[in-house]
């Protein structure tokens, strides 16, 4: 017997006979990168025997992957060379392990009828427990009802603006998710917790007669970066329930999260008193130092504007204080308002513009933070 | 029938304002106001009794309070202080029943029909409450109204504040109802208030005169639940926020089956029971159990945890089936198959971060 694997042989009642055996060669690399893009997809936790699986056709002369926890899926193509067609599955996290040790060259893969499939590259050669692809439940392809296309950079960069101020409270579902909001010819990502609130605009090319809202899981908003490659376009196919972005080789597709997302809209101020331009790099290193005498979550940082600077300062009394000014134009009245740090320092991050402008009412009211085009970001402050 | 239910609802005193004078005693018999700087726009949240009969109120402008007690004591507040009292007052509540609802830090509603002294008069539990608040806050007071419904005895715990008690019995309610003004009725804002009193309706005898129809018109899907509240009529059940670990159900065939196809059959029904009721209380699992009981009694669980939850008939009945080849059904005779579906999210008691501001999304968030 080959090597030790964590899965126990799977019990499968009335083994089907005549599986196809399958017979193909694929270089490693191509082979890893198949794996790589789909494994996340696979459950962590214990979970259906088919599904710790992942599944591999081989058709034509391609080697498809596919992955799937029921609500996520993701599918890859990579080139073969096939030369008996066939399905099978195997272990996800044992076949990425083995994968990522071959050495270099090509990678041929065996299936047998029962239940095995034998791999070798170069002198390597392993015998892996295998289950039939009948028992891997295959992801419905999305039924078209809205289609639309973008750059997969813009899609990418755009989740990543606002990715990270979804909740993670779990008792707000709704919230937990990116919504994708596409309103008169506007692309809209957002996410928020509550407490601040990141967007991102963009018109969309074609003429779109299109108008609606889905909330996009938050599994599926981490996966789309590691999974989809970085040139090209990705086609966005929506329906009522689910959602799959395609690019030439990979389709991730995933349920939508139920439930209406808030009104964002209306926490937008629709004035501010004053604004002020801030320096990113500046404001973000000052931000990262200053947050370090922050000792526990509910503290906050403060930053005092004045005569041509903005201080940040912090202190905890485990540790210490701590004050910084970033040099702005600034002429105004002294004003002092605090947040919850991560707040502050997590969107300038994703940015890349220089300067950043901030917009501000009072010292209880939100305040905006924009930069990149299409950025908005608002935060709530904490009292002092 | 069902039994009269048993609602007590306690209502601090003037709880920042009380607190902070407990603590302080010297501000005793003070306008003490507890609230924003008076300079940059803050607002009152709290003040003292003292300061209430200058026309101070929670709620007002800073300044505004200070031009009418100009003599007042403002302090900033102490939302650590305020907590840990709301600790103390909280943990008595949950010395009689679980069914509590809290409001606010200083505020809650509680269900004591049944309680865990078996304690037969609301009045009993209400005094024995307010006094040992009293002692174990080091001084604080509360209200307490009682009554059969929660809206009644949130109006009896206004009645005689501070340090009140008062009981709404069952054949004083209409008669509360008619004398109240409208804008104390629950859920009535101030403009509906407004429009209400545009059209001469000012007490609840006027609300009272309007027929199912007219309150329909005025107040939508609620016009039903107004209808009934005037006369003393009403179904809010205190929501204590207990919610179940986990929702499943279960079925013993008349003989052990082996056929797999009736085995996945009976797990898609079951999965679609389990969704429905699922979705009547509002609840979503990321978590789905199968249950397989053999002819020998042995019983086996299998299951399978999404990451995000669901209350999906599809997904929980596609995911149970999944989970079946995991078993050995098909060639062991099987006499009982169950689903279950649990990981629901998980309600943490609100450590409510009290100087971190949120958005205000409308009511529905």
């Amino acid at each position: 017997m080959g090597i030790g694997l964590k899965n126990p042989p799977l019990l499968v009642i009335g083994l089907p006979k005549g599986i196809k055996t399958m017979k193909l060669t694929v270089t490693k690399e191509n082979f890893v990168n198949g794996i790589k893009r789909v494994v996340n997809a696979v459950s962590t936790k214990i979970t259906l025997p088919a599904l710790s699986n992942i599944l591999i056709e081989a058709e034509g002369d391609t080697l498809v992957f596919t992955a799937s926890d029921l609500e996520l899926s993701i599918r890859t193509i990579v080139p073969a060379i096939v030369f008996e067609p066939g399905a099978t599955t195997l272990p996800a996290k044992k076949i990425m392990q083995i994968a990522s040790e071959l050495p270099s060259g090509d990678v041929t893969l065996e299936s047998f009828e029962d239940e095995h499939v034998a791999l070798s590259c170069q002198k390597a050669y392993f015998k892996i427990r295998s289950l039939a692809a009948e028992n891997f439940q295959k992801p419905e392809d999305v039924q078209e009802e809205w289609a639309l296309t973008l750059p997969v950079q813009d899609l990418l960069k755009s989740l990543s603006k606002v990715s990270y101020a979804k909740s993670e409270d779990e008792s707000r579902r709704y919230l937990n998710g990116v919504l994708l909001s596409v309103r008169s010819g506007v692309l809209t990502f957002a996410a928020t917790d509550g407490r601040r609130l990141a967007l991102v605009e963009r018109p969309l090319e074609a003429d779109s007669t299109l108008d609606g809202d889905i909330i996009l899981p938050a599994k599926a908003a981490n996966e789309l970066s590691r999974s989809l490659e970085s040139s090209g376009d990705v086609k966005i196919l929506i329906s009522q329930s689910s959602i799959s972005f395609s690019t030439s080789e990979t389709t991730v597709s995933s349920k939508l999260v139920e439930g209406t997302y808030p009104n964002y809209r209306q926490v937008i101020p629709k004035a501010s008193k004053q604004q002020v331009t801030i320096p990113r790099q500046a404001f973000a290193e000052t931000l990262r130092r200053v947050s370090l005498v922050v000792s526990d979550s509910s503290s906050s940082i403060k930053l005092t504007l004045s005569e041509n600077a903005l201080t940040v300062s912090a202190n905890s009394a485990e540790v210490g204080e701590s004050s910084e000014p970033v040099e702005i134009e600034y002429s105004g009245e002294k004003f002092e308002i605090s947040f919850n740090p991560q707040f502050v320092s997590e969107p300038l991050r994703y940015l890349d513009c220089e300067q950043l402008v901030m917009q501000f009412s009072d010292d209880l009211s939100p305040v905006c933070l924009t930069g990149d085009e299409g950025f908005l970001y608002i935060i709530m402050p904490m009292r002092g | 029938m069902e039994p009269v239910r048993k609602i007590i609802h306690i209502d601090m005193d003037a709880f920042y304002a009380s607190v902070e004078i407990r603590d302080n005693p010297r501000l005793r018999g003070l306008p003490v106001i507890v609230g924003g700087d008076p300079h940059s726009r803050g607002v009152v949240s709290t003040c003292s009794y003292e300061a209430r009969a200058y026309g101070v109120h929670s709620g007002m402008a800073s300044s505004r309070a200070v031009r009418l007690c100009p003599q007042a004591i403002f302090l900033r507040p102490r939302f650590d202080a305020y907590q840990e009292a709301s600790r103390i007052i909280h943990e008595i509540f949950h010395d009689y029943t679980d069914h509590v609802e809290p409001l606010s830090l200083d505020e809650a509603y509680l269900d004591v029909t049944e309680n865990f002294h078996g304690i037969p008069f609301a009045m009993w539990i209400a005094r024995e409450i307010k006094r040992r608040i009293q002692v174990e806050t080091g001084g604080l007071t509360a209200s307490a109204g009682i009554s059969y419904n929660m809206f009644l005895a949130k109006i009896a715990s206004d009645m005689r504040k501070p340090d009140g008690f008062f009981v709404i019995r069952p054949h004083q309610a209409e008669q509360f109802l008619e004398k109240l003004p409208v804008g104390k009725f629950y859920g009535i804002g101030r403009v509906t208030e407004a429009a209400l009193l545009a059209d001469g309706i000012k007490t609840g005898l006027d609300l009272k005169r309007l027929d199912r129809q007219e309150l329909k018109r005025r107040f939508g899907k609620s016009g039903d639940y107004y209808y009934d509240l005037v006369r003393g009529i009403e179904y809010r059940q205190v929501n204590s926020h207990r919610e179940p670990k986990s929702l499943g159900t279960e079925c013993t065939f008349p003989e052990d089956i082996t056929d797999l196809h009736k085995l996945k059959e009976t797990l898609r029904m079951k999965s679609d029971e389990v969704a429905k009721e699922l979705e009547r209380q509002g609840l979503a699992g990321r978590t789905v159990t199968i249950k397989v009981k053999y002819h020998d009694f042995k019983v086996v669980t299998r299951s399978h945890t999404f990451g995000n939850y669901t209350s999906s008939s599809s997904l929980i009945g596609e995911t149970a089936c999944g989970l079946l080849p995991a078993t050995e059904a098909g060639t062991i005779p099987v006499r009982l198959v169950g689903v279950t579906v649990s990981g629901f999210p998980q309600k943490k008691i609100p450590e409510i971060d009290v100087r971190q501001l949120e958005f205000d999304f409308g009511d529905d968030f």
